[in-house]
């Protein structure tokens, strides 16, 4: 499986950019400014409109592959910041992906596979208060839950360590070498550790500068 | 280079309002318009604007039965006062004075709300999830206000007359049977039904104008006060405008 970016611009920066990215396991993003990487992830997550040019994704173009099921069944983006609806409870958070994609979810079996990823992260939260309660490291490997419960086929993932202290790197390292085992992961990172033992194949964006207007 | 990648995405207006307006007229098969927000909007425009309104509204029709009484009963003129409260509170006052609170209250805070939305980048988690953000997040702030503008104003009306009459009566010895019999003979069911248009209208525009000022914010927070602001001042504008189309049409026809 590959993605290809055929001389595309998008609204949000991207300029001409023509590249192909191998993603049979897991592909990592190198690019130092991580502009260009996140604006790859942001364009395939379709939250940056492709304004001119084609991405192919598995031969079939990205506007149609996300339209063509709901989009979450094939793509998750999990943001670097953990990112959360702030006026909702964690657990309103985690049930609007999960209900949006099937609105008659078994909220019993849903209860226990919450459980059992927040066991999995070691946390320990009370789902029945917003996010402002929590520190950024929890967030983030709450989003993770979130992310690893719908079971996409497919993972973007920005900066998979930002936000996170030494122990939950080191969490989030070994659940992530279980799931790569299970779905292809398409990771945007800069840490040097993580990407020299993580990745399969990487990709090194940093002669991509001219292929990224910084608005 | 591409002179595409140039363009800059301009959401105007008149498309965000087409937009919102469509997803709202087939609310029965739009799954991303969410009732738990609709509720918490009522709760907050309606419910909770309900002690300001009351005070609003208790006021102005007790000043306007004490100052219209004392100055038409000199001419022994004091039926005319109905037709005052008919035609100042039922007609204008009502409509614009819950709108001007609904927008400093509601208006004020879906713009806000909604801008740090954007900087906080939670309106992009709603786009990767494959929800219509207009969907979820304005269309059921547009109904939800619209719903709360209705009856803030059937409220205001009815509290401006009955609880005015109440107010007013430790100033004045005007009869309450009678009060209300000359009342009804005056009031018409075009009264109601403009001031009814007239909140569905007004609702329409506050919440329209501030969910598109939010949703305007870029990325900076700054931005957030800046949208608020002109959230204000156009909501305010266009609620006086339409206030005078809707007085001229329902006069006109």
């Amino acid at each position: 499986m590959s993605i290809v970016f055929d001389n595309v611009c998008t609204l949000g920066g991207i300029r001409q950019l023509s590249l192909e990215i191998p993603w049979e396991t897991n592909c990592l993003l190198y690019d130092p400014t991580e502009n260009l990487s996140r604006a790859i992830l942001y364009c395939l997550a379709g939250l940056d409109p492709i304004s001119s040019g084609e991405v192919y994704f598995e031969g079939t173009p990205l506007v149609r592959y996300l339209t063509q099921e709901p989009q979450l069944k094939n793509l998750c983006y999990i943001f670097d910041e953990g990112v959360m609806l702030a006026n909702l409870t964690l657990l309103e958070n985690l049930r609007l992906p999960i209900q949006w994609l099937n609105p008659n979810v078994d909220l019993e079996e849903l209860n226990y596979k919450i459980h059992d990823w927040l066991a999995r992260f070691r946390l320990a939260l009370d789902l029945s208060k917003r996010p402002a309660a929590f520190m950024p490291g929890e967030l983030k490997l709450f989003s993770f839950v979130r992310a690893f419960i719908l079971d996409s086929r497919h993972y973007l993932i920005d900066n998979p360590y930002y936000a996170l202290n030494k122990t939950e790197r080191v969490l989030l390292y070994s659940v992530l070498r279980e799931i790569k085992e299970k779905r292809p992961l398409l990771i945007a990172s800069i840490d040097d550790d993580f990407d020299q033992n993580f990745a399969d194949e990487i990709i090194d964006l940093s002669n991509f500068k001219e292929n990224m207007l910084i608005s | 280079m591409n002179k595409d990648c140039d363009k800059k995405p301009s959401m105007g207006f008149f498309l965000f309002f087409i937009q919102s307006l469509f997803e709202t007229l087939r609310i029965k098969n739009n799954r991303h318009v969410n009732g738990l927000i609709i509720l918490r909007q009522i709760l907050f425009t309606g419910y909770e604007a309900l002690p300001l309104i009351s005070f609003l509204a208790l006021s102005i029709g007790g000043l306007i039965i004490l100052q219209g009484s004392k100055f038409l009963e000199g001419f022994g003129q004091g039926i005319w006062i109905h037709i005052i409260l008919v035609t100042v509170v039922i007609n204008e006052l009502s409509g614009i004075l819950t709108a001007l609170v609904v927008i400093a209250r509601s208006g004020t805070a879906i713009s806000t709300e909604l801008g740090n939305m954007k900087v906080s980048r939670q309106i992009q988690l709603i786009e990767s999830f494959g929800i219509s953000p207009i969907g979820y997040l304005v269309v059921s702030r547009i109904i939800g206000v619209v719903i709360s503008m209705v009856l803030l104003v059937v409220y205001f009306n009815l509290i401006a007359i009955l609880g005015g009459w109440l107010f007013s009566i430790f100033f004045s010895t005007l009869e309450f049977r009678a009060f209300i019999n000359d009342f009804l003979s005056i009031l018409r069911f075009s009264h109601i039904f403009s001031s009814l248009i007239k909140s569905v209208v007004f609702g329409l525009i506050i919440s329209c104008v501030s969910a598109y000022q939010g949703m305007s914010v870029r990325q900076a927070s700054t931005e957030v006060p800046q949208r608020t602001i002109r959230a204000v001042v156009t909501s305010i504008s266009a609620v006086i405008v339409a206030d005078i189309l809707i007085t001229w049409l329902f006069w006109f026809f």
